[in-house]
């Protein structure tokens, strides 16, 4: 059947008609021709002669408008038609149109923005702070939290570590060989199971010697990633075998920087550690397992005869794994537990305690930032928030002013939507601009953090402005002009707001309740976030001021790695003995050590420790410890106290008795009360099993101040031990990376250049990489507090002033509207005094009652970042004194403005106004 | 059939009439017009719909829009109560003009 509407609607051209009654028109003509078409069907004619009847029903639709259009009902009224004509681009042949209508709001918009440049650049400067921290700190969540991990479908990618089931202290530690190889061959939960482990390479044959960073893996890692390469190939499986062939494949970022993005690297041979490779593949960007630092992979089958053969040892190594399909991480995670019971079983000496800590790789990446980004996104809405309060407090000021144009359109037949929309329109144009400056300001903020290159935003080359960013900033834009616009132009354009023109006198004083309660929220915001960036102050001070154990001034490290293939033992401990003897003799240095570990910069290694006369139970394994190999300068080139007994020598040989130094909390833990010196400890076992540890034990010679080895907030849960180079522990593979730390009165980089000529005049082939002042070390662990603490002061400081600027407006608005009065109370004799005292008293109320709110919203709040504080309390009473302060005595200076001014009032001008 | 000038002047008054009996609705009185009329006279309508919107305007019919059961909705028009007394009064206007135009056109016959 025809749709007689439809038919109606495009040949009847309507001009001047309000819409509902053109709606009705069309219904009913479409009725009555929709009638005449049925009655000729029941007249039996076909349904092609009766839709042809039905046609014809109108045949002059001009004659039919211009007859309908006469009718006083429904018709629109004169002025609003001149004003539709007026706007309507197309002019008369254009019906009611919302573009035009939308256009000429636009243009009116825009002249109400030129005519009141100070309210335009103010609301626009404060959405735009309020829009572009939003979207910078949003922009940074999205590149490290909401965007997926590179990989294919990489919510199915999992990284898995051994943990103790030992409730009472929960470690995790890298993979045991034996471990893996029964995972892999028992699970049936995953597509892939690859494992990996970190390796250094020095690459040779070009320029200078390069360290680079590496990993061994297994082709399961690249199956699992499912990362194609960018050339060449993957390994294969035949390649996780012992006897495979000496090939890498390198990351693009290698291969582009170091091989000019050769398109012929793949066949070609390059020299890692004295040995040849042949290059079979470049895997892209995207590769990131172990890390996004990697810069090439070999196969795992060059390794595997290297594996310690102990189910107990954990030589560093990671699996990766990826989810089948239809499996659950909880499914699998429950698998993976079922192995390690039945391994737990089956191996009661070494793995009675060892279960699987499983996570999802995005995890891994994220944990650690997370608390953060959270903590900052919620600051920077609240920051917003306050901007939003302020505006809707001046749209709301400003639209009292304009109630006498409001109230004009209003008598001239604007209806309250026409109304609502052109304020609605005015603010979306502001929050439209103030986003486009703010987008622009993020922009900025953004390319300054990136380039700063903090090493603790994780994903740091995923951040920046992307379509989602602008979409976000888009929302919070119209969110904000919804929320500044749409209430503030409701509230005016109500039956209560509005005035008839005859109220209108310039005098009329209407106060407004509202407006000093925005007052108040903001007031309240401000506290909060000035009460965050306190805590983070004070948590970033007790971070500076933590006992490091150890004086990181003036001391410069770099870290040197012997390849094994050309150091045997001996030649290794030589070329240390020969370094140590050339560097202390470089003019300006005052103390040089070498270590295996550097603090606050990794290195260092892990394993249980025994004292002498207490049983070695796997089930009970004591505390761990962080081992060092060391020589006797260590110490004094890195101010560590020697509290008891003598640091080590030349003396302390592989021919004289084995020797360690402890730190004061093992001496505590082991000896409480008693002389370590002299005792006997065992870190190390030759033994293969628990029944036959050969432990190899190590006299005590001295007790040192413990240092802050892992980060600076952790208390240490190891206790540290050392021991002498020439007696070096046990290791894995390959000799431990060594740090030269030298103590110098000199600028560092002359004295670089003068060690690595003396490294250079032993072995020529030898790089010196990771070159740092011990500072550097610190300023990195106190890097991410610092950000967020800056951070959050800029937000607290954004807070302060707008929240002064609302106080401000509100008071100076109140001031003005009560000319009257306050000539009435001086012309009664009130004082200067007194007035002043009236104002800054609404003043002072607004602000108090603020600050209450303040107090109690961050007392629930400042729970939430408990975990980013140190060193503070999150109720610290401090801050609470000094916060409420700070902010009284800002919104006291913005009360006092207009408060002086209330006191030049003129009496007599003021009555005038009468 | 009849010229349009005598239509135009007449249709007013043959809708009240109509409507006197009961509420209709468009399409029926001019089914109704063209019946009663035996053909002679009839409306589409496209020209009869401006003459309810202008009787509406007037005040002497009013529409509502009636949902019948079993039937579509429709826009009903009754006559209110000044159409009633239009009506009787173009009524007797009409009658006293026919026999005005009677008397003249067959003098003959009176």
């Amino acid at each position: 059947m025809p749709d007689w509407e439809q038919f109606v609607r495009k040949n009847l051209r309507l001009t001047s008609v309000e819409p509902e009654r053109e709606t009705e028109i069309v219904q009913e003509l479409a009725q009555q021709i929709d009638d005449a078409y049925r009655d000729a069907l029941r007249r039996s004619l076909s349904e092609q002669e009766a839709a042809r009847f039905a046609g014809r029903q109108v045949t002059d639709w001009n004659a039919l408008a211009r007859e309908l259009a006469s009718s006083p009902r429904g018709a629109v009224p004169p002025l609003r038609r001149w004003e539709d004509r007026a706007g309507s681009a197309a002019g008369k042949q254009m019906r009611w149109s919302w573009i035009a209508g939308a256009g000429r709001d636009v243009l009116f918009a825009l002249r109400m923005m030129r005519k009141n440049p100070s309210f335009t650049m103010i609301a626009v400067l404060t959405l735009a702070l309020g829009i572009g921290a939003n979207s910078a700190i949003f922009s940074v969540v999205n590149g490290v939290m909401l965007r997926p991990l590179p990989y294919p479908d990489a919510g199915r990618l999992v990284l898995m570590l051994e943990n103790s089931r030992n409730q009472a202290r929960l470690e995790t530690f890298s993979v045991s060989w034996q471990d893996y190889l029964d995972w892999r061959q028992q699970q049936r939960s995953f597509d892939a199971m690859g494992v990996f482990r970190n390796e250094i390479f020095i690459l040779t044959g070009a320029d200078q010697p390069e360290r680079l960073s590496g990993a061994f893996a297994a082709a399961d890692v690249f199956r699992a990633a499912a990362i194609r390469p960018l050339l060449g190939r993957a390994f294969t499986p035949e390649e996780d075998q012992p006897g495979a062939s000496q090939v890498v494949t390198l990351s693009e970022r290698l291969w582009r920087n170091r091989f000019n993005a050769a398109p012929g690297i793949v066949g070609r041979a390059i020299t890692l550690d004295g040995a040849n490779y042949t290059v079979i593949g470049v895997m892209p960007d995207g590769m990131r397992l172990p890390s996004r630092l990697t810069d090439l992979w070999v196969p795992l089958g060059l390794y595997v005869n290297r594996m310690p053969s102990s189910r107990d040892n954990h030589p560093g190594l990671m699996v990766v794994a990826r989810l089948k399909h239809h499996v659950t991480h909880e499914q699998a995670r429950a698998e993976m537990d079922t192995i390690a019971q039945r391994l737990a079983r089956q191996f009661p000496d070494t793995n009675s305690m060892t279960g699987v800590e499983m996570t999802t790789l995005y995890e891994s990446v994220v944990s650690n930032i997370r608390g953060v980004l959270l903590a900052l996104l919620a600051a920077v809405g609240f920051v917003l928030l306050i901007a939003c309060v302020n505006l809707a407090n001046m749209t709301l000021a400003r639209g009292e002013a304009r109630l006498r144009e409001f109230a004009v359109r209003s008598a001239l037949g604007a209806a309250r939507s026409r109304l609502v929309r052109q304020l609605l329109t005015e603010s979306l144009l502001l929050s439209g601009l103030g986003a486009a400056l703010g987008v622009a300001l993020a922009w900025l903020a953004l390319k300054a953090l990136v380039s700063s290159h903090p090493a603790t935003i994780p994903r740091l080359d995923q951040i920046r402005i992307d379509l989602q960013v602008l979409g976000f900033s888009c929302l919070v834009a119209l969110l904000v002009a919804l929320v500044f616009g749409l209430w503030p132009a409701l509230r005016i354009t109500s039956r209560k707001g509005m005035v008839s023109l005859a109220d209108l006198t310039p005098t009329a004083s209407r106060r407004s309740r509202l407006r000093p309660i925005l007052v108040m929220a903001e007031v309240g915001l401000a506290m909060v976030l000035l009460v965050g960036a306190s805590l983070m102050m004070r948590t970033f001070s007790s971070l500076t001021r933590i006992e490091l154990g150890f004086r990181p001034e003036h001391v410069v490290t770099m870290r040197l790695n012997l390849p094994a293939r050309n150091y045997s033992q001996a030649q290794w401990e030589a070329f240390y003995r020969g370094l140590l003897a050339r560097v202390a003799a470089l003019p300006g240095v005052q103390a040089e050590g070498i270590s295996s570990l550097t603090p606050l910069g990794g290195g260092g290694a892990e394993s249980g420790i025994f004292p002498e006369g207490t049983p070695l139970d796997p089930n009970n394994p004591g505390p761990g410890c962080t081992h060092g190999t060391i020589s006797g300068g260590y110490f004094t080139a890195m101010g560590i106290e020697l509290l008891k007994g003598r640091t080590f020598t030349d003396r302390d040989s592989a021919d004289s008795p084995r020797v360690i130094v402890v730190d004061e909390a093992a001496a505590r833990l082991f000896w409480p009360g008693q002389d370590p010196i002299g005792r006997r400890v065992a870190f190390e076992f030759r033994g293969q099993t628990i029944q036959d540890p050969q432990p190899q034990w190590r006299e005590v010679v001295g007790v040192v101040r413990s240092v802050r080895h892992y980060d600076l907030t952790t208390p240490n849960s190891r206790v540290q031990v050392y021991v002498p180079y020439g007696q070096p522990a046990i290791w894995f593979e390959t000799p431990p990376t060594m740090s030269l730390m030298v103590r110098t009165g000199m600028e560092s980089s002359s004295l670089v250049s003068s060690v690595r000529r003396e490294v250079t005049a032993i072995d020529p082939a030898l790089p010196v990489f990771a070159i740092h002042t011990m500072t550097d070390y610190v300023d990195g662990a106190l890097e991410q507090p610092r950000l967020s603490m800056a951070v959050m002061i800029v937000f607290g400081g954004l807070a302060l002033v707008l929240a002064a600027v609302g106080i401000y407006g509100v008071l100076s608005y109140s001031v003005s509207q009560r000319t009257r009065e306050i000539g009435v109370r001086m012309a009664l004799g009130a004082s200067r005094a007194d007035v002043l005292r009236l104002i800054l008293r609404q003043g002072a109320m607004v602000s108090l009652a603020g600050v209450a709110i303040g107090a109690a919203v961050s007392l629930a709040a400042m729970r939430l970042i408990r975990d980013l504080l140190y060193g503070v309390s999150p109720t610290d009473a401090l801050t609470y004194l000094v916060v409420p302060l700070v902010l009284l005595a800002v919104a006291l200076t913005a009360t006092l403005i207009p408060a002086r001014r209330a006191t030049k009032i003129d009496p007599l001008r003021a009555l005038r106004h009468e | 059939m009849f010229n349009r000038e005598l239509k135009k002047g007449s249709t007013e008054l043959l809708i009240l009439a109509l409507l006197e009996a009961r509420p209709r609705h468009g399409y029926e009185i001019c089914k109704l017009i063209e019946s009663r009329s035996g053909g002679r006279l009839s409306f589409r309508v496209g020209s009869l719909y401006p003459i309810l919107c202008r009787l509406e305007d007037k005040g002497l019919i009013v529409g509502r829009w009636v949902e019948k059961p079993g039937e579509r909705r429709r826009r009903f028009y009754r006559l209110t109560a000044p159409g009633r007394a239009t009506l009787a009064q173009q009524r007797s206007v009409w009658d006293d003009f026919i026999s005005a135009v009677n008397q003249v056109v067959g003098g003959e016959h009176a």
